[in-house]
Protein backbone atom coordinates (compact mmCIF):
# COMPACT_ATOMS: atom_id res chain seq x y z
CA UNK A 1 0.00 0.00 0.00
CA UNK A 2 1.18 3.56 -0.49
CA UNK A 3 2.63 4.17 2.92
CA UNK A 4 3.21 7.87 2.29
CA UNK A 5 -0.46 8.49 1.49
CA UNK A 6 -1.88 6.68 4.48
CA UNK A 7 -2.82 8.97 7.31
CA UNK A 8 -0.20 8.87 10.01
CA UNK A 9 -2.72 10.00 12.59
CA UNK A 10 -6.45 9.47 12.73
CA UNK A 11 -6.95 13.24 12.82
CA UNK A 12 -5.05 13.68 9.55
CA UNK A 13 -7.28 14.26 6.51
CA UNK A 14 -7.64 11.50 3.92
CA UNK A 15 -6.46 11.84 0.32
CA UNK A 16 -10.10 12.45 -0.58
CA UNK A 17 -10.20 15.60 1.53
CA UNK A 18 -6.93 16.83 -0.01
CA UNK A 19 -8.20 16.04 -3.53
CA UNK A 20 -11.43 17.88 -2.79
CA UNK A 21 -9.41 20.89 -1.69
CA UNK A 22 -7.35 20.81 -4.88
CA UNK A 23 -10.58 20.62 -6.92
CA UNK A 24 -12.01 23.58 -4.98
CA UNK A 25 -14.86 21.52 -3.52
CA UNK A 26 -14.49 22.19 0.20
CA UNK A 27 -17.04 24.49 1.79
CA UNK A 28 -15.62 27.38 3.87
CA UNK A 29 -15.90 25.48 7.17
CA UNK A 30 -14.22 22.35 5.81
CA UNK A 31 -11.53 24.48 4.20
CA UNK A 32 -10.86 26.36 7.45
CA UNK A 33 -10.62 23.09 9.39
CA UNK A 34 -8.15 21.70 6.86
CA UNK A 35 -6.02 24.85 6.86
CA UNK A 36 -5.84 24.74 10.66
CA UNK A 37 -4.69 21.13 10.50
CA UNK A 38 -2.13 21.83 7.76
CA UNK A 39 -0.66 24.70 9.78
CA UNK A 40 0.30 22.24 12.51
CA UNK A 41 1.08 19.10 10.53
CA UNK A 42 4.20 19.01 8.37
CA UNK A 43 3.37 15.48 7.18
CA UNK A 44 0.07 16.56 5.68
CA UNK A 45 1.62 19.65 4.08
CA UNK A 46 4.05 17.31 2.35
CA UNK A 47 1.22 15.01 1.28
CA UNK A 48 -0.67 17.94 -0.21
CA UNK A 49 2.46 19.15 -2.03
CA UNK A 50 3.01 15.66 -3.39
CA UNK A 51 -0.57 15.48 -4.71
CA UNK A 52 -0.13 18.91 -6.31
CA UNK A 53 3.12 17.76 -7.94
CA UNK A 54 1.49 14.60 -9.25
CA UNK A 55 -1.44 16.62 -10.60
CA UNK A 56 0.85 19.03 -12.42
CA UNK A 57 2.85 16.13 -13.80
CA UNK A 58 -0.35 14.48 -15.09
CA UNK A 59 -1.59 17.70 -16.72
CA UNK A 60 1.81 18.40 -18.30
CA UNK A 61 2.26 14.84 -19.55
CA UNK A 62 -1.25 14.19 -20.89
CA UNK A 63 -2.86 15.49 -24.06
CA UNK A 64 -6.00 16.65 -22.26
CA UNK A 65 -7.69 17.98 -25.41
CA UNK A 66 -6.98 14.67 -27.16
CA UNK A 67 -8.33 12.66 -24.21
CA UNK A 68 -11.47 14.82 -24.17
CA UNK A 69 -12.01 14.28 -27.91
CA UNK A 70 -11.50 10.51 -27.58
CA UNK A 71 -13.90 10.33 -24.63
CA UNK A 72 -16.58 12.20 -26.57
CA UNK A 73 -15.98 10.04 -29.63
CA UNK A 74 -16.54 6.91 -27.51
CA UNK A 75 -19.65 8.37 -25.96
CA UNK A 76 -21.13 9.21 -29.37
CA UNK A 77 -20.12 5.85 -30.79
CA UNK A 78 -21.88 4.05 -27.92
CA UNK A 79 -24.95 6.23 -28.36
CA UNK A 80 -25.13 5.37 -32.07
CA UNK A 81 -24.43 1.67 -31.69
CA UNK A 82 -27.20 0.98 -29.20
CA UNK A 83 -30.54 2.64 -28.79
CA UNK A 84 -30.53 4.09 -25.31
CA UNK A 85 -33.40 3.54 -22.94
CA UNK A 86 -35.66 6.46 -23.23
CA UNK A 87 -38.80 7.58 -21.58
CA UNK A 88 -41.46 7.55 -24.25
CA UNK A 89 -44.13 9.83 -23.02
CA UNK A 90 -45.50 9.52 -26.53
CA UNK A 91 -46.65 6.05 -25.68
CA UNK A 92 -49.67 7.57 -24.06
CA UNK A 93 -50.12 10.60 -26.28
CA UNK A 94 -48.76 11.10 -29.76
CA UNK A 95 -46.87 8.67 -31.91
CA UNK A 96 -48.28 5.43 -30.57
CA UNK A 97 -51.51 6.73 -29.17
CA UNK A 98 -53.60 3.79 -30.32
CA UNK A 99 -51.42 1.18 -28.73
CA UNK A 100 -51.15 3.28 -25.63
CA UNK A 101 -54.88 3.53 -25.35
CA UNK A 102 -55.03 -0.25 -25.68
CA UNK A 103 -52.52 -0.64 -22.86
CA UNK A 104 -54.39 1.72 -20.63
CA UNK A 105 -57.73 0.13 -21.45
CA UNK A 106 -56.27 -3.28 -20.76
CA UNK A 107 -54.98 -2.05 -17.42
CA UNK A 108 -58.36 -0.66 -16.46
CA UNK A 109 -60.31 -3.69 -17.67
CA UNK A 110 -58.15 -6.28 -16.00
CA UNK A 111 -59.83 -7.65 -12.93
CA UNK A 112 -58.36 -6.19 -9.81
CA UNK A 113 -58.44 -9.72 -8.46
CA UNK A 114 -57.86 -10.97 -5.00
CA UNK A 115 -55.52 -9.07 -2.68
CA UNK A 116 -51.91 -9.59 -3.74
CA UNK A 117 -50.40 -12.80 -2.51
CA UNK A 118 -46.76 -13.43 -1.65
CA UNK A 119 -46.08 -14.30 -5.30
CA UNK A 120 -48.10 -11.91 -7.37
CA UNK A 121 -48.98 -13.24 -10.81
CA UNK A 122 -47.09 -10.64 -12.80
CA UNK A 123 -44.24 -9.75 -10.53
CA UNK A 124 -42.76 -10.80 -7.26
CA UNK A 125 -43.74 -9.06 -4.12
CA UNK A 126 -41.17 -9.29 -1.40
CA UNK A 127 -42.79 -7.46 1.43
CA UNK A 128 -46.30 -6.44 2.49
CA UNK A 129 -48.87 -5.36 -0.10
CA UNK A 130 -46.56 -4.07 -2.78
CA UNK A 131 -45.99 -5.64 -6.20
CA UNK A 132 -44.70 -4.66 -9.62
CA UNK A 133 -46.17 -5.71 -12.93
CA UNK A 134 -45.74 -4.61 -16.53
CA UNK A 135 -47.36 -4.37 -19.92
CA UNK A 136 -45.27 -5.25 -22.92
CA UNK A 137 -45.69 -3.47 -26.23
CA UNK A 138 -44.03 -5.36 -29.07
CA UNK A 139 -44.78 -3.98 -32.52
CA UNK A 140 -48.42 -3.03 -32.38
CA UNK A 141 -49.39 -5.64 -29.82
CA UNK A 142 -49.79 -4.93 -26.15
CA UNK A 143 -49.87 -7.76 -23.64
CA UNK A 144 -49.42 -8.29 -19.98
CA UNK A 145 -45.84 -9.28 -19.17
CA UNK A 146 -44.65 -11.73 -16.56
CA UNK A 147 -41.61 -11.30 -14.36
CA UNK A 148 -38.80 -13.52 -15.66
CA UNK A 149 -40.12 -13.87 -19.22
CA UNK A 150 -38.02 -13.27 -22.34
CA UNK A 151 -37.84 -9.71 -23.66
CA UNK A 152 -36.08 -8.33 -26.73
CA UNK A 153 -34.20 -5.09 -27.40
CA UNK A 154 -36.68 -2.52 -28.64
CA UNK A 155 -39.58 -3.90 -26.56
CA UNK A 156 -41.47 -1.19 -24.72
CA UNK A 157 -42.41 -1.85 -21.11
CA UNK A 158 -44.93 0.01 -19.06
CA UNK A 159 -44.69 -0.85 -15.39
CA UNK A 160 -47.63 -1.14 -13.05
CA UNK A 161 -47.72 -0.88 -9.30
CA UNK A 162 -49.93 -2.54 -6.75
CA UNK A 163 -49.74 -0.76 -3.42
CA UNK A 164 -51.91 -1.34 -0.38
CA UNK A 165 -50.99 2.10 0.93
CA UNK A 166 -50.14 5.36 -0.85
CA UNK A 167 -46.44 6.23 -0.81
CA UNK A 168 -43.40 7.38 -2.72
CA UNK A 169 -42.12 5.13 -5.45
CA UNK A 170 -38.97 4.68 -7.54
CA UNK A 171 -37.88 1.86 -9.86
CA UNK A 172 -34.21 1.12 -10.33
CA UNK A 173 -32.76 -1.54 -12.65
CA UNK A 174 -29.41 -3.29 -12.96
CA UNK A 175 -28.65 -5.00 -16.27
CA UNK A 176 -26.21 -7.76 -17.19
CA UNK A 177 -23.44 -5.19 -17.63
CA UNK A 178 -24.12 -3.97 -14.08
CA UNK A 179 -25.36 -0.63 -15.40
CA UNK A 180 -27.82 1.04 -13.03
CA UNK A 181 -30.78 2.85 -14.57
CA UNK A 182 -33.58 4.77 -12.92
CA UNK A 183 -36.81 3.58 -14.61
CA UNK A 184 -39.26 5.61 -12.61
CA UNK A 185 -39.68 8.51 -12.12
CA UNK A 186 -38.29 9.66 -15.45
CA UNK A 187 -35.66 11.98 -13.98
CA UNK A 188 -33.49 12.04 -10.88
CA UNK A 189 -34.92 13.88 -7.91
CA UNK A 190 -37.67 13.08 -5.45
CA UNK A 191 -39.47 9.74 -5.75
CA UNK A 192 -42.91 9.79 -7.43
CA UNK A 193 -46.09 9.84 -5.35
CA UNK A 194 -48.33 6.86 -5.95
CA UNK A 195 -51.82 6.29 -4.55
CA UNK A 196 -53.02 2.98 -3.12
CA UNK A 197 -54.44 0.70 -5.82
CA UNK A 198 -54.05 -2.49 -7.80
CA UNK A 199 -52.20 -2.72 -11.14
CA UNK A 200 -51.88 1.02 -11.60
CA UNK A 201 -49.95 1.84 -14.81
CA UNK A 202 -47.05 4.19 -14.13
CA UNK A 203 -46.57 7.17 -16.45
CA UNK A 204 -44.18 6.76 -19.37
CA UNK A 205 -42.64 3.63 -20.79
CA UNK A 206 -39.18 2.17 -21.15
CA UNK A 207 -37.65 0.97 -24.41
CA UNK A 208 -35.25 -1.88 -23.73
CA UNK A 209 -31.74 -1.40 -25.03
CA UNK A 210 -29.34 -3.89 -26.64
CA UNK A 211 -27.75 -5.15 -23.44
CA UNK A 212 -28.62 -8.84 -23.28
CA UNK A 213 -28.83 -11.09 -20.25
CA UNK A 214 -30.68 -10.95 -16.98
CA UNK A 215 -31.88 -7.59 -15.75
CA UNK A 216 -33.66 -6.98 -12.46
CA UNK A 217 -35.95 -4.05 -11.76
CA UNK A 218 -36.48 -3.30 -8.10
CA UNK A 219 -39.32 -1.07 -6.95
CA UNK A 220 -38.96 0.81 -3.68
CA UNK A 221 -42.09 2.19 -2.04
CA UNK A 222 -41.58 4.30 1.05
CA UNK A 223 -43.95 6.04 3.41
CA UNK A 224 -41.83 9.20 3.20
CA UNK A 225 -40.38 10.94 0.18
CA UNK A 226 -36.77 10.13 -0.72
CA UNK A 227 -34.14 11.20 -3.23
CA UNK A 228 -33.81 8.80 -6.17
CA UNK A 229 -30.13 9.76 -6.50
CA UNK A 230 -29.43 7.90 -3.25
CA UNK A 231 -31.24 4.89 -4.63
CA UNK A 232 -29.30 4.95 -7.90
CA UNK A 233 -26.02 5.25 -6.00
CA UNK A 234 -26.86 2.15 -3.99
CA UNK A 235 -28.61 0.47 -6.91
CA UNK A 236 -26.17 -2.39 -7.46
CA UNK A 237 -26.00 -3.33 -3.80
CA UNK A 238 -29.76 -3.08 -3.41
CA UNK A 239 -30.48 -5.23 -6.46
CA UNK A 240 -27.78 -7.74 -5.47
CA UNK A 241 -29.35 -8.07 -2.02
CA UNK A 242 -32.83 -8.57 -3.50
CA UNK A 243 -31.52 -11.11 -6.03
CA UNK A 244 -29.71 -13.03 -3.31
CA UNK A 245 -32.75 -12.99 -1.03
CA UNK A 246 -30.88 -10.97 1.59
CA UNK A 247 -32.52 -8.26 3.64
CA UNK A 248 -32.09 -5.09 1.52
CA UNK A 249 -32.89 -2.75 4.43
CA UNK A 250 -29.45 -1.17 4.66
CA UNK A 251 -29.55 -0.09 1.00
CA UNK A 252 -32.98 1.47 1.28
CA UNK A 253 -33.42 5.23 1.65
CA UNK A 254 -34.70 6.66 4.89
CA UNK A 255 -34.97 5.20 8.36
CA UNK A 256 -37.64 2.62 7.57
CA UNK A 257 -41.17 2.23 6.30
CA UNK A 258 -40.00 1.07 2.85
CA UNK A 259 -41.13 -1.98 0.89
CA UNK A 260 -39.45 -3.58 -2.10
CA UNK A 261 -40.71 -5.60 -5.07
CA UNK A 262 -38.83 -7.02 -8.03
CA UNK A 263 -39.49 -7.67 -11.71
CA UNK A 264 -37.02 -9.75 -13.73
CA UNK A 265 -36.23 -9.43 -17.41
CA UNK A 266 -34.53 -12.14 -19.43
CA UNK A 267 -33.20 -10.10 -22.35
CA UNK A 268 -32.37 -12.06 -25.49
CA UNK A 269 -31.86 -11.22 -29.15
CA UNK A 270 -34.96 -11.01 -31.28
CA UNK A 271 -35.47 -14.25 -33.22
CA UNK A 272 -34.49 -13.97 -36.91
CA UNK A 273 -37.41 -12.96 -39.08
CA UNK A 274 -39.23 -11.21 -36.27
CA UNK A 275 -39.24 -7.67 -37.63
CA UNK A 276 -41.47 -6.18 -34.96
CA UNK B 1 -24.48 16.04 -25.28
CA UNK B 2 -25.42 16.01 -28.95
CA UNK B 3 -24.09 13.75 -31.64
CA UNK B 4 -20.97 15.13 -33.29
CA UNK B 5 -18.48 16.93 -31.13
CA UNK B 6 -18.68 20.65 -30.75
CA UNK B 7 -16.00 23.02 -29.51
CA UNK B 8 -18.06 23.67 -26.40
CA UNK B 9 -18.33 19.95 -25.57
CA UNK B 10 -14.63 19.41 -26.04
CA UNK B 11 -13.75 22.41 -23.89
CA UNK B 12 -16.11 21.26 -21.15
CA UNK B 13 -14.78 17.70 -21.12
CA UNK B 14 -11.20 18.99 -21.24
CA UNK B 15 -11.89 21.13 -18.17
CA UNK B 16 -13.26 18.03 -16.40
CA UNK B 17 -10.02 16.22 -17.22
CA UNK B 18 -7.97 19.15 -16.00
CA UNK B 19 -9.81 19.40 -12.71
CA UNK B 20 -10.50 15.78 -11.83
CA UNK B 21 -8.21 13.77 -14.13
CA UNK B 22 -5.13 13.91 -11.86
CA UNK B 23 -6.88 12.30 -8.87
CA UNK B 24 -8.63 9.67 -11.00
CA UNK B 25 -5.38 8.83 -12.79
CA UNK B 26 -3.31 8.68 -9.60
CA UNK B 27 -5.73 6.31 -7.90
CA UNK B 28 -6.20 4.18 -11.03
CA UNK B 29 -2.45 3.79 -11.35
CA UNK B 30 -2.07 2.92 -7.68
CA UNK B 31 -4.65 0.17 -8.12
CA UNK B 32 -3.78 -1.13 -11.59
CA UNK B 33 -0.04 -0.46 -11.76
CA UNK B 34 0.55 0.22 -15.44
CA UNK B 35 0.39 3.79 -16.67
CA UNK B 36 -1.34 2.79 -19.93
CA UNK B 37 -4.05 0.91 -17.99
CA UNK B 38 -4.52 3.90 -15.72
CA UNK B 39 -5.06 6.18 -18.76
CA UNK B 40 -7.63 3.69 -20.16
CA UNK B 41 -9.36 3.59 -16.77
CA UNK B 42 -9.51 7.40 -16.65
CA UNK B 43 -11.24 7.39 -20.01
CA UNK B 44 -13.74 4.75 -18.88
CA UNK B 45 -14.45 6.79 -15.77
CA UNK B 46 -15.08 9.96 -17.79
CA UNK B 47 -17.34 8.12 -20.24
CA UNK B 48 -19.39 7.13 -17.18
CA UNK B 49 -19.34 10.71 -15.97
CA UNK B 50 -20.78 11.86 -19.28
CA UNK B 51 -23.40 9.11 -19.26
CA UNK B 52 -24.61 10.45 -15.89
CA UNK B 53 -23.65 14.06 -16.46
CA UNK B 54 -26.84 15.50 -14.95
CA UNK B 55 -26.35 13.50 -11.78
CA UNK B 56 -22.62 14.29 -11.70
CA UNK B 57 -23.15 18.03 -11.97
CA UNK B 58 -25.60 17.99 -9.09
CA UNK B 59 -23.37 15.99 -6.79
CA UNK B 60 -22.35 18.00 -3.72
CA UNK B 61 -18.90 16.44 -4.10
CA UNK B 62 -18.14 15.23 -7.64
CA UNK B 63 -14.71 14.11 -6.36
CA UNK B 64 -16.34 11.68 -3.92
CA UNK B 65 -18.50 10.32 -6.78
CA UNK B 66 -15.34 9.87 -8.86
CA UNK B 67 -13.55 8.06 -6.03
CA UNK B 68 -16.41 5.57 -5.88
CA UNK B 69 -16.62 5.03 -9.66
CA UNK B 70 -12.83 4.74 -10.04
CA UNK B 71 -12.55 2.23 -7.19
CA UNK B 72 -15.35 0.02 -8.51
CA UNK B 73 -14.07 0.17 -12.08
CA UNK B 74 -10.48 -0.69 -11.12
CA UNK B 75 -11.55 -3.52 -8.82
CA UNK B 76 -13.67 -4.91 -11.68
CA UNK B 77 -10.66 -4.71 -13.96
CA UNK B 78 -8.56 -6.60 -11.44
CA UNK B 79 -11.22 -9.31 -11.37
CA UNK B 80 -11.59 -9.50 -15.15
CA UNK B 81 -9.71 -12.64 -16.20
CA UNK B 82 -8.69 -11.34 -19.60
CA UNK B 83 -7.41 -8.05 -18.23
CA UNK B 84 -5.76 -9.84 -15.32
CA UNK B 85 -3.64 -11.93 -17.70
CA UNK B 86 -2.69 -8.74 -19.53
CA UNK B 87 -1.83 -6.94 -16.29
CA UNK B 88 0.38 -9.80 -15.12
CA UNK B 89 2.08 -10.19 -18.49
CA UNK B 90 2.90 -6.53 -18.87
CA UNK B 91 3.60 -5.59 -15.28
CA UNK B 92 6.12 -2.77 -15.20
CA UNK B 93 9.07 -3.68 -13.00
CA UNK B 94 9.16 -0.15 -11.58
CA UNK B 95 5.93 1.79 -11.41
CA UNK B 96 6.65 5.45 -11.03
CA UNK B 97 4.75 8.67 -11.42
CA UNK B 98 6.80 11.84 -11.33
CA UNK B 99 9.54 10.00 -9.51
CA UNK B 100 7.29 8.68 -6.74
CA UNK B 101 7.22 4.93 -6.51
CA UNK B 102 3.82 3.40 -6.01
CA UNK B 103 3.94 0.41 -3.75
CA UNK B 104 0.75 -1.51 -4.29
CA UNK B 105 2.41 -4.85 -4.86
CA UNK B 106 1.09 -7.61 -7.17
CA UNK B 107 0.42 -9.58 -3.95
CA UNK B 108 -1.90 -6.89 -2.66
CA UNK B 109 -3.65 -6.66 -6.05
CA UNK B 110 -4.12 -10.40 -5.94
CA UNK B 111 -5.57 -10.12 -2.46
CA UNK B 112 -7.94 -7.33 -3.53
CA UNK B 113 -9.29 -9.45 -6.36
CA UNK B 114 -9.78 -12.48 -4.14
CA UNK B 115 -11.98 -10.84 -1.50
CA UNK B 116 -15.63 -9.74 -1.96
CA UNK B 117 -16.07 -6.38 -3.71
CA UNK B 118 -17.27 -4.48 -0.67
CA UNK B 119 -14.33 -5.76 1.42
CA UNK B 120 -11.88 -4.76 -1.33
CA UNK B 121 -13.43 -1.30 -1.71
CA UNK B 122 -13.28 -0.68 2.06
CA UNK B 123 -9.63 -1.82 2.10
CA UNK B 124 -8.73 0.51 -0.78
CA UNK B 125 -10.42 3.50 0.87
CA UNK B 126 -8.72 2.81 4.17
CA UNK B 127 -5.25 1.65 3.19
CA UNK B 128 -4.71 3.51 -0.10
CA UNK B 129 -6.71 6.69 0.52
CA UNK B 130 -6.25 6.91 4.28
CA UNK B 131 -9.95 7.38 4.97
CA UNK B 132 -11.52 7.12 8.40
CA UNK B 133 -14.22 4.54 9.09
CA UNK B 134 -16.75 7.36 9.02
CA UNK B 135 -15.72 8.54 5.55
CA UNK B 136 -15.82 4.96 4.23
CA UNK B 137 -19.23 4.44 5.80
CA UNK B 138 -20.48 7.52 3.91
CA UNK B 139 -19.01 6.32 0.61
CA UNK B 140 -20.32 2.76 0.88
CA UNK B 141 -23.64 3.74 2.44
CA UNK B 142 -23.12 1.41 5.43
CA UNK B 143 -22.65 1.87 9.17
CA UNK B 144 -19.24 2.50 10.77
CA UNK B 145 -19.53 -0.84 12.50
CA UNK B 146 -19.96 -2.57 9.13
CA UNK B 147 -16.85 -0.78 7.87
CA UNK B 148 -14.95 -2.14 10.89
CA UNK B 149 -16.17 -5.65 10.05
CA UNK B 150 -15.22 -5.30 6.38
CA UNK B 151 -11.70 -4.15 7.28
CA UNK B 152 -11.34 -7.01 9.76
CA UNK B 153 -12.35 -9.46 7.05
CA UNK B 154 -9.73 -7.97 4.75
CA UNK B 155 -7.10 -8.21 7.47
CA UNK B 156 -7.96 -11.85 8.15
CA UNK B 157 -7.64 -12.67 4.43
CA UNK B 158 -4.29 -10.86 4.34
CA UNK B 159 -3.04 -12.77 7.40
CA UNK B 160 -4.16 -16.10 5.95
CA UNK B 161 -2.39 -15.37 2.70
CA UNK B 162 0.79 -14.44 4.56
CA UNK B 163 0.69 -17.68 6.53
CA UNK B 164 0.09 -19.67 3.33
CA UNK B 165 2.96 -17.97 1.55
CA UNK B 166 5.33 -18.55 4.46
CA UNK B 167 4.32 -22.19 4.42
CA UNK B 168 4.87 -22.47 0.64
CA UNK B 169 8.27 -20.82 0.85
CA UNK B 170 9.54 -23.20 3.50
Amino acid sequence: MTSDSTSADSSCPSDLVLDRRLAGELDPQEAARLEAHLAGCAGCRQRLERLERLAESYRAGTDLAGEAARTLARLHQEAESRPRRSRVAAWLAGVAAAAAAAALALALLLPSGPPPTEKAAHGTRLKGGFALGAFLKRGEEVERARSGQVFHPGDALRFTCTARRAGHLALVAVDAKRVVTLYHPSSAGPAASVPAGVGQPLPGSTILDETLGPETVVGVLCAESFDTKTLVRRGRELVDAVRAGRDPARWLPGAGGCQVARFDLDKRTRPPGDAR
Amino acid sequence: MSNGQTQVERAEVESLYRRYGPAVFRRAQALLGREADAHDAVQDVFVRVLHSYGEFRHESSPMTWLYRVTTNLCLNWLRDTRRRAELLRQQDPEQTVAGVRLELSPDVRDLLRSVPGEVAAAAVYHHVDGMTHEEIAGLLGVSRRTVGNLLERFQRSADKRLVRRDHDER
